[in-house]
């Protein structure tokens, strides 16, 4: 059954009408056209799909996206406006962490609620902060490298 | 002046990909596009009798459905043409796809494959490779003749996991030292590849020498053991084909000078982009931002065999250092030309400048020297090149004899790789606390890329050795997805990885450059293996080296 509900994303509200049983992560990408969150597995578990719901990481595959009415979105292509989001992108291309980039999306919206949660976070607290997101070709090493510069930046 | 090769630079889509604007395939969205689905097969052998469409083709949205018998006898395959695009007459592989559907969207596409009935009469099958040596083997392909036995050059983790643990058994016998051993029998310098094969270069003896004192191998005694944990290094060698086949590349210079690069050569995160048009900058003496990469299309693009084999670098890269060569001699035509002096004595300038050799002051803009060529003399400059390997490497005969489709290989890449590795004695756990990972790449044409490739390559391999294995269930694969195949989280790999890049220059290579696309993942397995023998006193033969299969190793060994 259609819905007409309200999200606000990446900072402008939108009216979207969609299926019920539509995901936020499909009416990020084919009604809103925001294709930057991917679906990799579809399921919950690779987290490329993550985006960020009143602040919290999200599979976006998992939500329906009529139960996100009235919620704030931050989807990857808003991380430019956002003083972490912003340190992360810089970091990640500073330290050679983006390969293939399927990944990267969901990364960066994990690395930004963790560098929330805890600004000066230790090697493995980063490690275990991105586990929920799989990386297929880095081997994860310069990821973690570009979250901690970004948490040095975002000191200073 | 650095402006190409051995750069630190980041590759050149990766802000794209960081801001979410990168469009991957899934990503692309045309006016009046259409959705497809396929309809996998149900069996793994069987005969198609008929299907049922009707069902399907009422449904909402769907514009059409094409099956086997749509499609004339075209058979397509990388070395032997006998695969149909959608099955006709019969399937051969569970999971075949048996029809496609188009339809307004994904779930409609997705839905109507599902009414589809297909009428099958289900075949004998064969699932394991010994069963189709039996005399009474099911029949699969019915023109037997034109198979013969073909060993794929993949496999190498598989067949390196044996014979890298053979080694290390024979020097536990002969009470050598696993690294003295192998550098008693290494390839070096200008051994040949088994069958006669041309070594360009070989590194070998280096990365063991560099990583036998990274890892103080001398000392693993010292090294702290947790209780209740096992803990030793462990050492494995591998070699790679890097190129083999037909590249080409076009290099154009536009009106304001700036250079555009098209190859076939298709970046899939390996970073090729980046590396063939650092060549560029290199031999033009250009900054990376003068130079845009055409995304490969097969409408424009020079061929290239495949983004496969370890091949861009080496193969596509030299055809793109000899375009650039040839742009570049157009380049100081123009300018010997425009100075009124011989070719000889003029000279590039670092920063898609021309000068005089010995003169400072008089210099030109490459855009004065694109614009003559444009609108008055020569034409525009465009540089092209193709070639294909065709060193004597693999004898002849063999080639034929094995069934291999081509004669030669191209160049041949090197690595070691050391573990530190502790095993957990109640339950079998195996940790990687540290790894290190040589490779001999010929020269790095980015340094920052390279080390993404062997860190990446460790990951896989570290995944395939202790957590990756496909579960059967009759022909049906019982672990299909991310949920029950478990590839190694940023928790599992350890962070410290240290990646060392040996440069032995292979005279054939783009600057000396070889491939480190598959390389660093072939040592990885064995040497997990021969740490875990070493921590354990046992060896294990069959790989993932998962809690219970260690246990039950360490409980049989000590009952």
């Amino acid at each position: 059954m259609s819905m007409t509900f309200v999200l606000t994303i990446n900072g402008s509200q939108r009216t979207i009408t969609a299926d019920g049983d539509k995901t936020l992560l499909s009416v990020l990408r084919d009604d809103v056209r925001l294709t930057g969150a991917k679906r990799g597995c579809n399921q919950g578990v690779c987290g490329a799909c993550t985006i960020s719901l009143d602040g919290m990481p999200v599979r976006s595959c998992l939500c329906l996206a009529a139960n996100c009415s009235e919620q704030d979105v931050l989807t990857v292509e808003g991380l430019q406006n956002d003083r972490i989001g912003a340190a992360l992108q810089g970091a990640f291309l500073k330290t050679g962490a983006v390969q293939c980039g399927f990944c990267t999306p969901g990364m960066l919206i994990s690395a930004r609620r963790l560098l929330t949660d805890q600004p000066q976070p230790t090697l493995d607290q980063i490690r275990l902060g991105l586990s929920g997101n799989l990386c297929r070709c880095s081997g994860y090493r310069k990821i973690v490298d570009a979250v901690r510069l970004a948490s040095e930046v975002l000191a200073k | 002046m650095k402006l190409g090769i051995g750069l630190r630079v980041p590759r050149l889509e990766a802000e794209e990909k960081l801001n979410g604007r990168a469009q991957y395939i899934a990503d692309l969205s045309r006016p009046g596009m259409l959705y497809a689905a396929l309809l996998g097969s149900l069996h793994a052998h069987a005969k198609i009798k008929g299907y049922d469409l009707s069902a399907a083709l009422a449904m909402p949205g769907v514009h059409t459905i094409l099956t086997g018998a749509d499609f004339p006898d075209g058979r397509m395959g990388a070395f032997i043409k006998d695969e149909h695009a959608i099955a006709k007459d019969k399937v051969r592989y569970l999971g075949e796809p048996v029809a496609v559907v188009a339809a307004q969207t994904e779930y409609q596409a997705r839905a109507a494959a599902q009414a589809i009935v297909v009428d099958y009469e289900e075949l004998p099958a064969i699932l394991q490779p010994e069963d189709a040596l039996r005399a009474d083997a099911p029949i699969i392909h019915e023109d037997l003749d034109r198979y013969i036995k073909v060993f794929d050059t993949g496999g190498l983790l598989q067949m390196l996991f044996g014979s890298e643990q053979q080694i290390d058994e024979i020097s536990r016998r002969l009470s050598i030292d696993p690294f003295e051993l192998r550098r008693k029998n290494i390839m070096r310098d200008t051994d040949t590849w088994f069958g006669g094969g041309k070594v360009g270069s070989n590194g070998l003896a280096q990365c063991l020498d560099v990583l036998e004192t990274a890892s103080d191998w001398k000392h693993w005694a010292s090294l702290p053991t947790r209780r209740g944990k096992k803990r030793r290094l462990g050492v494995a060698i591998a070699g790679h084909i890097s190129g083999l086949l037909a590249s080409g590349a076009i290099v154009r210079m536009l009106e304001d000078g700036t250079i555009i690069l098209n190859t076939g050569a298709t970046d899939i995160g390996q970073g090729s982009d980046t590396a063939l048009a650092q060549m560029v900058c290199e031999v033009l003496q250009v900054p990376l931002d003068k130079v845009s990469v055409a995304s490969p299309d097969t409408d424009g693009s020079p061929y290239n065999w495949g983004t496969t084999a370890s091949r861009g670098t080496f193969s596509a890269g030299r055809s793109v250092v000899q375009a650039s060569t040839e742009v570049k001699k157009r380049i100081l035509e123009h300018a010997s030309e425009l100075f009124e002096c011989a070719v000889d004595d003029v000279e590039l300038r670092p920063g898609g400048k021309v000068g005089i050799k010995g003169v400072q002051q008089k210099e030109l803009e490459f855009s004065e020297i694109s614009r003559r060529a444009h609108w008055a003399k020569g034409g525009p400059i465009v540089g092209s090149h193709t070639w294909v390997y065709d060193q004597p490497t693999i004898d002849p005969k063999r080639a034929v004899a094995i069934g291999l489709p081509f004669p030669a290989y191209g160049g041949f890449t090197f690595a070691a790789v050391v573990v530190d590795v502790e095993v957990d004695e109640a339950t079998g756990q195996v940790k990687v606390l540290r790894a290190w990972s040589a490779i001999d790449v010929g020269k790095a044409v980015n340094p920052s890329a390279v080390e993404g490739q062997i860190e990446g390559a460790f990951a896989q391999g570290m995944g395939f050795a202790l957590a990756e294995e496909m579960v059967w269930d009759g022909a049906r694969l019982a672990n299909p997805t991310l949920m029950d195949y478990k590839v190694p989280t940023s928790w599992d790999v350890p962070y410290e990885i240290t990646s060392v890049v040996i440069e032995a220059a292979d005279p054939d290579g783009p600057f000396g450059a070889k491939g480190c696309g598959e390389i660093g993942i072939n040592a990885v397995p064995a040497a997990i293996a021969n740490a875990v023998t070493a921590a354990t006193g046992v060896r294990y033969d069959h790989l993932p080296l998962k809690p219970e299969r260690v246990l039950r190793g360490m409980l049989a060994a000590t009952s």
